[in-house]
């Protein structure tokens, strides 16, 4: 088995281990020991579960062992949360064992100075076959397996994104939000110090996994520059990654000599080389979530014309700046169109002339009827479905439209209320990326439209 | 030489030309000197017009200090220039004693870019292209690419400053060897991407004429490997 090979393997055992054992394991509630064995517990998980502490016999109803090497054999994975000096007796054990996988929690290495420890633990694990998630990390969650061994919370909406963070609070913000939302996500990953696994490893991992259409990376800076350079050469342009990396004030201090090296500061190198690699830049938490979220629900534009249709004027010229401000088009709607609407709405108070299509209506079945026919001229890369006002029942109505429509539409709901609220859950469950504010709406959509650009350019280059 | 990081060293101009040299990177003709024999040896080996740098750790920024001398046509000139040279940097307390000068060709006059590489910590050796001087400041245009890179996207990244409508011929003047300077810029990357101790290197300026191009300066900064 090759490197990568084995890396990818021993990644699928650690999220999808079916036997599984907490080291460190804890009757004192304010104990991450504890806290592990809750969250796992809770989220539901249903393999075979264990702890390891020399003086319990259960906690939570877990059957606790003395030591690791008491452990069943089936045990492949191990949470290790034990102090910082018995971590390598611990891996010892764990050795003998055959244990595959190590998340190893731990803190008190390299983040204090303490780099000899880490290299302890390398020398102890050489020429195993166990590889090892962190250390100094609050844990991960994949929701595949119902696995939730993080200690910040408990999650259980599943959902097409990935999420790898050097922060445990970021992985954990972006992952509430897609609960929240009913994006959800497939699996977040804390990196930690990346003594072993490291960022492109998982990079590497997600862009193979299937439930996985957007891989949110969150990093300060790489384990093996040279490795994520490569990394970087291959995948974002297979499946969509959307970086947000802290540093874009470049306060800290430079050496650099050289002309070169003080106007090409760090951030201008990062903000460049995103552009060369097909990276979907962040600059902030939020659209670090708008981004991965359009990329895991949606299809991307393949053209700047975006089609409107609106519940309110005033709403439709906020969303109309942003749309033109990021180079979008609002084509003309064909004359023939613009009659069977008129014809087939007959709605008082509604412009069907131009594009945005002002429409004031509350019923569901008239988005659909315009829609329809709009869709029918196909003279649009992307639909913006603006809801100004609580429309009850949009959210029906919405597969119809999804099935129908061949190009990626976008939902701004706001000032909904209560309805407006169901409707934009259920509709993201179905899959349409839909935002609180027009100015979220469309960057997301300028973001996916300045991706699909990329690859067009790099399959170009190839041919 | 740098309080930050002592071990980062600025490579003495005749190395880093020589640096240069061995990645088909032209640099203008020149000689090492130690007095005024020296300087006359040299000039009749190069011919002139002349320029004369002062090659020493102890200078940097050697313009700022009157350590660079230009236009000099003849021996005489040449003889009364070194006298300056050495006047200029005993103002700012340096010890001429066995200073070295380095005799240069005088390049014909052009348009100015500046041609440069920094190892960025994520991404490695990453290039730079810009207009020349100052104005790559002044103006904030120059773009970046990390290397290495093939030569499409050498000249897509030219294409994506404003000095490149120079080299393509601005306003009616004739368009400028771009060929010439994607080859220095190919170059350079190969070598940042061979030679990992490099840690900075600035050319600037580079001359780009009708036909061909070259580096009339080159600060090269090596990271001293402990």
């Amino acid at each position: 088995m090759n490197t990568t090979n084995k890396t990818a393997s021993a990644i699928h055992t650690i999220l999808n281990t079916k036997s599984l054992a907490v080291v460190g394991a804890s009757a004192n509630r304010d104990k991450w020991g504890y806290m592990f064995i809750e969250n796992i517990i809770a989220g539901g998980y249903e393999g075979e579960l264990y702890g390891v502490n020399p003086r319990e016999k259960e906690i939570l109803g877990v059957k606790i062992f003395s030591s690791v090497k008491d452990l069943p054999d089936s045990v492949d994975t191990l949470i290790v949360c034990v102090p910082v000096n018995s971590v390598v007796d611990v891996i010892n054990q764990a050795k003998q064992k055959r244990v595959k996988g190590i998340i190893l929690i731990t803190s008190g290495y390299r983040e204090v100075g303490n780099n000899a420890m880490e290299n302890d633990i390398l020398k102890e694990i050489k020429g195993s076959e166990i590889m090892i998630v962190g250390p100094n990390i609050a844990g991960l969650n994949h929701l595949p397996n119902k696995f939730n061994p993080n200690v910040t919370k408990v999650f259980n909406t599943k959902g097409p994104m990935s999420i790898i963070s050097q922060s445990g609070s970021v992985s954990a913000i972006i992952a509430e939000w897609a609960e929240d939302d009913g994006v959800g996500f497939n699996s977040l990953i804390n990196l930690g110090n990346q003594i072993d696994l490291c960022e492109s490893d998982f990079i590497n991992y997600f862009s193979k996994d299937e439930t996985t259409k957007s891989i949110l990376l969150y990093i300060e800076g790489p384990k093996e520059p040279s490795r994520f350079l490569e990394t970087l050469r291959e995948i974002p342009v297979i499946k969509p990654i959307v970086v947000y990396k802290p540093g874009k004030t470049e306060q800290g201090f430079k050496t650099a000599l050289s002309h070169t090296a003080s106007i090409a500061g760090d951030d201008k190198i990062f903000s460049s080389a995103c552009q060369q690699f097909g990276l979907v830049r962040a600059f902030d938490l939020e659209s670090f979530y708008d981004y991965g979220k359009y990329f895991c629900l949606a299809d991307i534009p393949e053209g700047n014309k975006v089609m409107v249709i609106s519940s309110s004027g005033g709403l439709a010229s906020i969303l109309v700046d942003e749309i033109i401000q990021y180079g979008f088009e609002l084509p003309q709607i064909p004359l023939q169109a613009v009659q069977e609407l008129n014809k087939s709405l007959a709605l008082p108070g509604s412009n069907f002339n131009n594009n945005p299509v002002d429409m004031p209506s509350f019923l569901p079945d008239n988005y659909y009827n315009a829609f329809k026919i709009v869709n029918k001229y196909d003279f649009a890369d992307a639909y913006v479905i603006l809801l100004a006002d609580p429309v009850p029942g949009i959210e029906q109505i919405m597969p119809k439209i999804k099935e129908e429509c061949k190009k990626p539409i976008v939902v701004v709901y706001i000032g909904g209320g209560s309805a407006g609220k169901l409707g934009t859950h259920e509709m993201i469950k179905q899959g349409i990326p839909v935002y609180p504010t027009p100015e979220r709406a469309v960057r997301s959509l300028a973001k996916a439209l300045w991706y699909s650009n990329f690859r067009r350019a790099f399959s170009d280059e190839q041919s | 030489m740098n309080s930050l990081n002592p071990n980062l060293i600025h490579l003495p101009e005749p190395r880093a030309a020589l640096l240069l040299s061995k990645y088909n990177i032209a640099y203008p003709a020149h000689a090492l000197a130690e007095n005024l024999e020296g300087l006359f040896i040299a000039a009749e080996k190069i011919g002139y017009p002349l320029v004369l740098k002062v090659v020493s750790d102890q200078v940097v920024h050697k313009s700022d200090l009157g350590g660079v001398i230009l236009n000099i046509n003849d021996d005489d000139a040449l003889a009364s220039s070194y006298q300056i040279l050495l006047n200029n940097l005993e103002k700012h307390s340096i010890d001429t004693k066995n200073i070295q000068v380095m005799v240069c060709r005088q390049e014909k006059p052009g348009w100015e870019f500046v041609v440069g590489v920094t190892r960025d910590d994520l991404f490695g050796p990453t290039l730079l292209f810009g207009l020349g001087g100052i104005y790559v400041e002044l103006f904030n245009d120059f773009a970046l690419r990390v290397c290495p890179l093939n030569r499409k996207e050498v000249f897509t990244m030219i294409e994506e400053t404003k000095a490149s409508k120079i080299l393509n011929g601005f306003r009616g003047e004739p368009s400028l060897d771009i060929d010439s300077i994607v080859d220095l810029m190919l170059n350079l990357s190969i070598l940042v991407v061979e030679d990992s101790t490099i840690k900075e290197i600035d050319l600037n300026p580079v001359r780009v004429y009708r036909n061909g191009c070259i580096a009339l300066d080159a600060r090269v900064i090596v990271e001293k490997q402990v």
